[in-house]
């Protein structure tokens, strides 16, 4: 089975609820089951969140474009923004400090991106943000 | 996101329902420290209809745990959906929250 979706999204987190829809009907017809799907919306939302919150400083309204291919077992996502340079590879290891008062959460997103993706690539091309996710799904 | 508040003479219990993401974790969070500002200090969250969480609510419970910690309070979850508690673990809140499988082991952790 082959599929190919392309989305775009206001940078408004408003969108994170057509973000939720779109990837439930993709994943409906890719036949995920819901923790795989969970976890691509988890990892989504979690990167185009960043992306609303940091990648702008002009208070434009922008475009983040999300490419879903599904050529089974392989997910490859594609999230593309023209904001500020990001390369999500670059951040550091997530600190799982184990007691509650010294925990933080900055960096935990990006953490559920390298957890829950068997790769996650990045690179800067016409003033573009690109970054690409690849996961293989078990069992089907 | 819909939460229902029980208030018992052991705990205030905050039933989650729904999703808890960027946009809904605001919400939540103002719910969540007004309970604690108005002096609640035993907190469970019952999690037993929470579809979906992201690293926003996870933040905001946080945020409260930290705050009732430091007063003495006590903050529990339980319920949670078999993938919630994978982001729990995944995201090493399952050391540092008291997070317990029911509601009633919860309600039972208040009794201090």
């Amino acid at each position: 089975m082959r599929l190919k979706k392309v989305f775009t999204l206001d940078n408004q987190l408003s969108e994170l609820n057509r973000l939720t829809g779109y990837i439930e009907s993709f994943a409906q017809q890719a036949k995920l089951n819901t923790k795989d799907t969970f976890k691509l919306n988890l990892v989504l939302d979690e990167l185009i969140t960043n992306i609303i919150h940091y990648a702008y400083q002009d208070d434009q309204p922008h475009q983040i474009r999300l490419t879903l291919i599904f050529d089974s077992p392989q997910l490859t996502a594609y999230v593309c923004d023209d904001g500020l340079p990001f390369d999500p590879t670059k951040i550091s290891k997530f600190d799982l400090v184990s007691n509650l008062k010294e925990r933080r959460v900055g960096g935990l997103g990006i953490h559920f991106v390298r957890e829950f993706m068997d790769t996650v690539k990045y690179k800067r091309l016409d003033d573009q943000n690109h970054i690409q996710l690849g996961k293989t799904f078990s069992g089907m | 996101m819909h939460v229902r508040e029980t208030e018992t003479n052991r705990a205030t219990i905050l039933s989650v329902e729904g999703r808890l993401d960027s946009m809904t974790s605001q919400s939540f969070e103002q719910q969540l420290m007004g309970k604690i500002d108005a002096g609640n200090s035993k907190i469970i969250l019952d999690f037993g209809n929470l579809d979906y969480i992201s690293s926003a609510g996870l933040r905001v419970l946080l945020m409260g745990a930290k705050r009732l910690q430091s007063e003495g309070g006590t903050f529990v979850v339980c319920g949670l959906k078999e993938h919630i508690h994978e982001v729990f673990e995944i995201s090493g809140f399952l050391t540092i929250l008291t997070v317990l499988d029911n509601i009633d082991d919860a309600i039972g952790t208040t009794d201090i």
